[in-house]
């Protein structure tokens, strides 16, 4: 981990010295650091808001139809290798954050808090069943993953084995210029972006300060949720720091500001490559027809 | 020049993670578990690198919490500390940036494998596989 974290260091420290320089990239000069908002709404329930960036995101429907359709590609090619990949399609179930902003700035349900703390109550998805696992052996596998011998049972292994060849069937229409994840990049940024933005860090110097009202002292919400005292079954301190956690949240808005500014990020990246993102939906779209082609009776 | 020196950043990088790979060829027997340092069909493989290289977190079901996970056969925390990922499983995994599933979250599709974006790099602390 040292020579990680030392390597990390030292590309910090060059990147550094490449700007002073003046070698690195321009940067976007003209676009003001933190975006405009409008007015921002009262909120505390983040479950069901939505992203602006969802819009280039699959659908859960679509992903649905990617899986189904990647594992019959898989399980054909594993099967001419002699090799039955038995995996059932898996059923769905209520668990863990349903939607992408359920609990993305924390915790927000108060019901579930009282008996859960931090914790997902019956919603855990510890609860899951486990799932089979495959049977498929050292030949399986290699077949599989592509990683291993070239050659199993007198046939040549594709690359990236049977997960890569159904990979590149159903991205056959997938311009190779565009990246299917960046939608999924934009959200991670905008959410990295958000949590420095200066009227975020207000809201959170405004709910920790409600927070030290009832004794206890985080930095920020993510901070309580992760708190290492709160491993286990909840605690009735755990239980009273997510109850206090919640009313502050809703005293304090976060909620309503962390969501309204990561928003902006969003337009603002979106608005700089409007035909980028057009490419990205209509590749998903594409890819998705593939997988539906694929699965079709 | 950024980008020769991307170049060699990489190469070094790839050196650690050979002298690393040293120390893991050597891996548990299978476990029905996960958490063994060999990725197998079902599980969800996280990597210490880039490129699925360097010790590897394999997870077979869910965990709210890496804080108290080391990448087996070493003492390195598996929390805030992976860069790259491989789906072996039929499943969907979700990995967020906070315990208890909280923070910005990643879908990771059955059979993918990829590096993190890198404002996703060594942030991940909990993961949970699902079906959408």
């Amino acid at each position: 981990m040292a020579l990680k974290r030392r390597c990390t260091g030292a590309g910090t420290a060059l990147a550094a010295l490449l700007a002073l320089a003046g070698c690195a990239a321009p940067a976007a000069s003209t676009e003001p650091a933190e975006p405009a908002i409008g007015a921002v709404p009262q909120l505390l329930e983040s479950v069901a808001l939505r992203l602006p960036v969802e819009d280039y995101l699959p659908s859960r429907e679509q992903n649905e139809r990617l899986t189904k359709a990647n594992l019959a590609l898989i399980q054909r090619c594993m099967s001419r290798f002699g090799i039955t990949y038995d995996v059932k399609p898996v059923p769905r179930g209520d668990y863990g954050p349903i939607s992408l902003t359920d609990r993305r700035y924390g915790i927000t349900d108060a019901p579930l808090a009282r008996t859960a703390g931090y914790g997902f109550g019956p919603r855990d998805p510890a609860l899951q069943p486990a799932p089979d696992r495959p049977s498929i052996g050292a030949d399986g596998q290699t077949v599989l993953s592509g990683q291993g011998r070239s050659i199993v049972n007198g046939l040549a292994v594709p690359a990236g084995g049977c997960v890569g060849e159904a990979d590149r069937t159903l991205n056959t229409s997938v311009p190779a210029a565009t990246d299917l994840r960046e939608g999924q990049t934009t959200q991670l940024r905008s959410f990295e972006e958000s949590k420095t933005d200066s009227r975020v860090r207000k809201v959170f110097t405004a709910w920790s300060a409600c927070m030290s009202e009832s004794g206890y002292h985080y930095a920020d919400p993510l901070a309580a949720a992760g708190d290492p005292a709160f491993k286990g079954p909840p605690s009735p301190t755990q239980i009273s720091v997510a109850l206090a956690d919640i009313a502050c949240k809703a005293r304090t808005n976060v909620i309503g500001v962390w969501f309204t500014v990561e928003s902006a990020y969003q337009r603002r990246a979106i608005a700089a490559d409007t035909r980028g993102f057009a490419n990205i939906r209509a590749a998903i779209a594409a890819r998705d027809s593939a997988a539906a082609k694929v699965i079709s009776p | 020049m950024a980008t020769s020196i991307k170049r060699g950043l990489i190469i070094a990088l790839a050196a650690i993670a050979a002298c690393l790979g040293v120390g893991l060829g050597v891996a548990s027997p299978a476990s029905a578990t996960g958490k063994n340092g060999a990725l197998e069909a079902g599980e969800l493989g996280l990597y210490y690198f880039t490129g699925q290289s360097g010790y590897l977190f394999d997870l077979y079901l869910s965990d709210p919490d890496f804080s108290n996970d080391v990448f087996p056969g070493t003492s390195i925390s598996a929390n805030n500390n992976t860069e790259s990922w491989r789906n072996l499983d039929t499943y969907w995994w979700r990995v967020f940036t906070g315990a208890n599933y909280t923070g910005s979250g990643l879908d990771l599709a059955p059979f993918s494998a990829y590096n993190f974006p890198t404002t996703f790099f060594n942030t991940i602390s909990s993961a949970y596989y699902y079906t959408p």
